[in-house]
């Protein structure tokens, strides 16, 4: 693709003489010509190999989410109180669970090193099975080796529903 | 700077590997003269070769999000052209690349046969071009069904077809291509192993042993195969130019062109996704591909066995061409019989697709609404009149 | 209702037999008198399954022929309608036997034929696929209020049914000796705002599906607001209750022409990325070209 590569094109070595003959006098000097050509040849070829692998890179990351992608409904009668229900909300598992102070939504992934947390009934906390990580209904840490709280998630309920991502 | 860390490399790497010899060969076989009569149309072979490697690309990166299903192939398509960056560019080059491909690979053969290349001592280049012939068509054959549109599932509904008129087999061939009595979830997933898997693999392995070929025969001479070839060296003498920069240059500047073309069509004129396939309805008007519509509509005319009897025999005539037209001339102008069946069954096969391209469809000639049988013959139904203002569309307005 | 669609285009397959073979006109017989060269002693191989498929319709095969225009003009009116390619034939409405050509049984009693149907009750015989249009008609100042007058076929023709177009409102010599001119024209410029922005949308959106970018959703609202209009508003034949479902389609409507500008400028970035492009290879194969001529003959 790249014409300018560092070969030099076979001829270019015994300049001018034949040159001068078929392809014009008027031209002062076909060697540096070539070399100007070259030059232009290997900018236009990065240009265009830029463009052309920048719609490849573009095309691998991953698509934008379609609208409506960014809400997940789930029927409250699924979530009875005390329990939990974990869901894919914007490709991440997403816990929600039925505390007796109301509904919480957190995302499930613990910022220790990735594993999903479970919600356990009896000491009201959200347990990470992978290091003893452990958090409050409100997200905060409660013990274990965790970095961080956990993150919230906004979440809205109706009659029947419970929206995640409002 | 850059040229003299490239220099210890490449010293870094002789020492070690000896990347020398493989580089004074590549640029020895490069520098290669070629005769002087190759002109703007021995480039076709290459304008293909690129379409093969844009294809590969854009193979692989449609397989990042394409699903091999019944139930999830339409929508896999869909989700590339209308949620994916860049998709609908990936599909549309992949699509349209397909068509090009199978165009200038008949433009290459129909060159290499005008000028004789195919005679001795390059039998074997053309049949591994044959080859790589039969394999491109496979590819187009199986990569049309993938989308799961109506139109790729009919068109290779009825294109299978084709095949059980084999005479002994054809059930048999059928059932075996189809994987079942119909096109279904085991076709898709067959066609899909054989696009690509298979069909690249061989496609490579062929085309490496067709391009060998060319370099070590060297480009076919226009002097008939009594005179003895010339050496390089006596082709140098001769005028011939080296292959690098002289013909490449020629060559690239084929290719650009025609990539633009291709652009062109993609943005102004994309193809199409069409509703899903339905097993359960079969449009109106059903064809295969261009490249398959003379066949098509020559198996229209003759009863089946007797169709794909001939044109198995036309096919395998053309295959084996260079063993039996084994007359020494190579121009054109030299033999003329050649020339003109040449130009016959070239004219044959374009009248036969746009017989194919007409049949059933209706179209207004002069005043009069014509319909197209199956077999392209112009029925009149009625005098046009004043069409039916229509601003809507269909039916769907009288609801 | 593609399915009836395709039911129409069969039938006519069926009528351009070997007999209109006679009337091709000149030109195109000079044209495809090489073609036929070829074909011909192949061709009647497969005809016979061509015939069979297509549904035989006597009653225009007989009618068409007939010397009384009365009689024969009903069927060159029909083909241009849109009833034509819908695959609504004769007997739809008219009852009979389409499949014989005896004529006393083709004008079967028995079988229901009607040889002009009850102008009364035209909106019933209408209304079995036009429904909501009776629905709305039945109740409205046209219907019950006015006698049933005018009714269906006053407006929209009895064979040459067209697609309703908003002139239909204002027929020379059919509304104007009740109505005001202008009373006519407020219908026309409701009828106007209310469909032609739908009908923009349409427009846009196949020209924009067109050329590759998704347009559903566009398609799918305006299809809804088009819902809406015909069952809320279309004959009615009520100024003040048309004028409230365009008041609220047009709250609609911008929602619709945002996602079509949306859509077009799509179109114009995929455009103008490839004439970079194509810009971009133009100048290489340029470079490349001097840059060949500039080589010394080797």
């Amino acid at each position: 693709m790249n014409m300018s590569s560092s070969q030099k094109p076979p001829g270019s070595a015994v300049p001018g003489k034949k040159t001068g003959k078929t392809s014009g006098k008027t031209r002062p000097d076909p060697v540096r010509r070539r070399r100007f050509l070259q030059k232009c040849l290997g900018v236009l070829g990065g240009i265009g190999s830029l463009m052309a692998v920048y719609p490849l890179i573009r095309y691998v990351e991953p698509p934008p989410e379609a609208e409506g992608g960014s809400r997940v409904e789930i029927d409250r009668a699924s979530v009875p109180p005390g329990t939990s229900r974990t869901v894919i909300y914007r490709g991440r598992p997403t816990i929600v669970v039925n505390t007796s102070d109301g509904y919480i939504a957190y995302n499930a992934v613990c910022p220790h090193l990735g594993c999903v947390v479970k919600w356990e009934g009896m000491t009201q906390s959200l347990v990470c099975p992978c290091h003893g990580g452990k958090f409050g209904t409100d997200g905060s840490v409660q013990g274990g080796p965790i970095p961080g709280p956990l993150t919230a998630v906004e979440l809205s309920v109706t009659d029947d529903t419970i929206i995640i991502g409002v | 700077m850059i040229r003299r860390l490239f220099n210890r490399l490449y010293h870094w790497l002789d020492d070690r590997v000896e990347i020398s010899v493989v580089v004074d060969f590549c640029s020895r076989q490069l520098t290669k003269p070629v005769p002087r009569h190759l002109n703007w149309l021995f480039s076709f072979g290459t304008v293909t070769l690129v379409f093969f490697l844009s294809q590969a690309v854009t193979g692989v990166l449609l397989m990042i999000y394409y699903e091999a299903s019944a139930d999830s192939a339409y929508e896999s398509v869909r989700y590339i052209m209308e949620e994916v960056r860049f998709g609908w560019l990936m599909r549309q080059v992949h699509s349209y690349g397909a068509n090009f491909m199978i165009a200038f690979l008949l433009l290459h053969s129909v060159r290499v046969f005008f000028y004789g290349g195919y005679k001795k001592p390059r039998e074997l280049t053309w049949l591994f071009g044959f080859g790589l012939l039969a394999i491109t068509l496979a590819f187009g054959f199986t990569g049309y069904l993938l989308p799961w549109d109506q139109l790729s599932y009919w068109g290779t509904t009825v294109g299978t077809e084709i095949a059980a008129a084999t005479p002994l087999v054809g059930e048999y061939l059928l059932i075996l291509m189809r994987g079942g009595e119909i096109i279904s979830d085991v076709t898709l997933t067959r066609f899909f192993v054989a696009h690509v898997v298979l069909l690249p693999w061989a496609f490579v392995a062929l085309v490496t042993a067709h391009l060998i070929l060319i370099r070590y025969k060297g480009i076919s001479p226009l002097e008939g195969t009594d005179v003895p070839e010339k050496t390089p060296e006596e082709l140098k003498r001769a005028g011939g130019k080296p292959f690098y920069p002289h013909h490449v240059m020629k060559e690239a500047i084929v290719v650009l062109l025609v990539l633009v073309s291709m652009i062109f069509m993609i943005i102004y004129y994309p193809l199409p996704l069409h509703e899903k396939a339905d097993p359960f309805n079969t449009p109106v008007g059903v064809k295969p591909e261009w490249y398959f519509l003379s066949s098509y509509q020559a198996l229209k005319y003759l009863p089946k066995t007797i169709g794909i009897i001939g044109s198995g025999l036309v096919v395998l005539a053309i295959c084996l061409l260079p063993f039996w037209d084994r007359t020494p001339a190579r121009k054109p102008s030299r033999r003329p019989i050649a020339t003109s069946l040449g130009i016959l069954f070239i004219v044959l096969n374009i009248v036969l697709a746009l017989l194919g391209k007409i049949s059933e469809t209706e179209m207004t000639i002069m005043g009069t609404r014509y319909h197209f049988d199956i077999y392209g013959w112009p029925h009149a139904i009625a005098p046009v009149e004043e069409p039916a203002a229509e601003p809507d569309s269909g039916s769907e307005g009288a609801e | 209702m593609s399915d009836r669609m395709q039911a129409g285009h069969q039938t006519r397959v069926g009528k351009g037999s070997f007999l209109s073979v006679e009337t091709v006109g000149y030109p195109v017989k000079a044209a495809f008198v090489l073609l036929a060269v070829l074909c011909l002693s192949w061709t009647p191989a497969g005809s016979a399954a061509a015939q069979q498929a297509a549904v035989p319709n006597t009653c225009v095969s007989c009618h068409a022929g007939l010397d009384d225009e009365d009689m024969s003009l009903p069927v060159a009116e029909w083909r241009r309608s849109v009833h034509n390619p819908a695959g609504i034939f004769c007997q739809d409405c008219h009852g009979g036997n389409p499949a014989t050509m005896v004529e006393d049984e083709a004008h079967d009693v028995e079988r229901d034929f009607v040889g002009l149907p009850d102008p009364y009750v035209l909106h019933e015989l209408c209304g079995e696929c036009h429904q909501v249009q009776m629905e709305n008609y039945v109740p409205s100042p046209h219907g019950l209020e006015g006698d049933f007058w005018p009714n269906c076929a006053d407006c929209h023709e009895n064979h040459e049914v067209v697609f309703p177009q908003a002139s239909l409102i204002s027929i020379p010599d059919n509304c104007e000796d009740c109505h005001e001119q202008e009373t006519m024209d407020d219908f026309i410029a409701l009828t106007d705002r209310g469909l032609e922005p739908v009908n923009e949308f349409r427009l846009a959106a196949a020209e924009i599906g067109a050329a590759g970018v998704p347009v559903d959703m566009i398609l799918a609202q305006a299809a809804l607001a088009r819902d809406a209009y015909i069952q809320r508003a279309s004959h009615v034949f009520v100024l003040e209750e048309m004028v409230a479902v365009v008041d609220s389609l047009e709250q609609i409507y911008p929602r619709i022409q945002k996602e079509v500008d949306v859509a077009r400028t799509e179109v114009d970035t995929r455009r103008r990325f490839g004439w970079m492009f194509i810009g971009l290879f133009l100048v290489l194969a340029a470079v490349l070209w001097l840059y060949r001529r500039s080589l010394p003959d080797a």
